[in-house]
């Protein structure tokens, strides 16, 4: 599909090198440095997971906000997955992504288990464009929203 | 002073009585009775109401004009649509703060002259129980989805380190009872501060006690938060579970130590192996190590290592218990 990123399911099983043997776009795409925010181990282990399944190899996974801003300084990712609810303490996921944002707007999902329509509302304002997949997300779901976000950003 | 309706001698001491608020209006809109709960509720007595406005004594400014407008209306016309209805609305009280009331408000002749016969009931601790409702509803359904995404994980990576379907389904349920009866440990706790001694007693628990026993456990009584308690429960269960395979649970002759300490409000966890020969390092790393290594960096935020001896091995973890974030 032209001007769209497509990051195909046959790269599931793609070897670690795959952003290297990748074309165009999705060569891009797959070399591009990818962002974790969450705070629970196994699902951020999970994400990693999948994402490596769809060829990304530049993974780094944090478990605040705190930290994500923090990392974002120097790492400079172009494509960030995070949870909205961190923990108890510090700031959400739409605050740190907010954050980053202000050094430049980085593609963004948030995945959550749960988002109100209010935080939902909030997204849409102060991070427009970002996704919202649902918690447990599975690895179609999540390959479909990546492709999505980055293809909107790319447009724009 | 002009007597009160509420003073008649059968249907007025009933409404002195009642346990809502009762408030009788003229026509005029001039308040004319007021019982004891509507003293309670609205912070004014009778004698201080009595004779006063309706509309400047309990409705909020903004609603002023409305309820005035509806009263020259009904007088004019005979159509009350407020009337013989529950209504829910803010309401004022003498202290100048607002609270939500349920109201019912009727025509009655039964005092002689026509009068309005108002119900109130001061609704705040409903209105907080909805809310306290709602939110417990959406931290459960946080806290589910959450559950289910640590789920998902557990069985993902377990499946991507499990070389048949039944390994698969060992390893995943061994997990997953492990979790549930952390669960049940926090849920017991209220989902606050939970014993470090409950979760290693339960997943031991397996293991006979006294001075034959291949498992000793010393350390003090402390609490750990949720997050920590599940972190540490996951830990432990990999530890237990490689133990019984290849470790100090797996031969007659080994045994498991476990201590723990608090120094320098840090705790100090040590898992040690010993009685066994021949034991060597791994050479690869499997889902256990990884999955500890990423539980202690990411949900404790602490550090790990493992000493490897040719009897066994010590596993050494640290973290802040008090840590804000957990």
């Amino acid at each position: 599909m032209p001007g769209l990123v497509s990051l195909s399911p046959s790269r599931r099983a793609a070897p670690p090198h795959a952003s290297v043997v990748a074309e165009g776009r999705e060569a891009i795409a797959l070399a591009m440095r990818v962002l974790v925010v969450e705070d629970e181990a196994m699902i951020a282990w999970m994400m990693e997971s999948l994402l490596q399944d769809m060829g990304f190899s530049d993974i780094v996974v944090v478990s605040s906000g705190e930290d994500a801003v923090e990392m974002a300084t120097d790492l400079l990712p172009g494509l960030i997955l995070s949870d909205i609810n961190l923990g108890t303490a510090g700031m959400d996921g739409v605050e740190a992504v907010m954050s980053i944002a202000q050094r430049g707007v980085v593609p963004t999902l948030f995945i959550s288990g749960y988002a109100s329509e209010e935080t939902r509302d909030r997204i849409r304002r102060q991070v427009p464009g970002a996704g919202v997949p649902r918690k447990p997300v599975d690895a179609e779901t999540l390959r479909l929203a990546v492709t999505r976000v980055l293809s909107v950003s790319g447009r724009n | 002073m002009m007597a009160s309706p509420l003073d008649d001698a059968s249907l007025g001491a009933v409404l002195k009585t009642a346990l809502d608020a009762v408030i009788v209006m003229r026509m005029d809109g001039v308040i004319a009775g007021w019982n004891a709960v509507a003293e309670r509720t609205f912070g004014w007595t009778f004698v201080e109401s009595n004779g006063r406005r309706m509309s400047e004594m309990i409705i909020p400014v903004r609603n002023r004009a409305a309820h005035e407008d509806g009263l020259s209306h009904y007088l004019a016309t005979g159509e009350g649509p407020v009337l013989d209805r529950h209504i829910e609305i803010e309401a004022l009280h003498k202290d100048g703060r607002e609270m939500p009331i349920e109201l019912s408000i009727t025509r009655t002749a039964q005092f002689g002259e026509p009068v309005f016969l108002g119900f109130l009931r001061d609704i705040s601790e409903r209105r907080d129980a909805v809310r306290r409702q709602d939110l417990l509803i959406g931290e459960l359904n946080h806290r589910v989805k959450n559950l289910l995404g640590v789920v998902a994980g557990i069985a993902h990576m377990t499946a991507r380190n499990s070389a048949t379907l039944e390994s698969f389904s060992a390893a995943f349920a061994g997990r997953l009872s492990s979790l549930g009866r952390a669960h049940e440990i926090l849920t017991a706790a209220t989902w606050e501060r939970a014993p470090l001694r409950a979760i290693v007693e339960e997943l031991l628990g397996p293991y006979p006690g006294g001075p034959d026993s291949p498992v000793t456990l010393d350390g003090p009584d402390l609490l750990l938060a949720p997050r920590h308690l599940l972190a540490v429960s996951m830990i432990l269960h990999e530890m237990i579970s490689n133990a019984v395979k290849y470790g100090g649970l797996s031969a007659a002759g080994g045994k498991v130590a476990l201590r723990w300490s608090l120094t320098n409000g840090e705790l100090n966890m040590a898992w040690i192996e010993s009685g066994l020969s021949g034991v060597v390092a791994p050479t690869r790393k499997g889902f256990g190590s990884r999955m500890i290594a990423m539980t202690v960096t990411h949900d404790l935020r602490g550090r790990a290592d493992t000493e490897w001896r040719e009897d066994g091995l010590t596993f050494h973890l640290s973290f802040d218990p008090g840590a804000k974030e957990a």
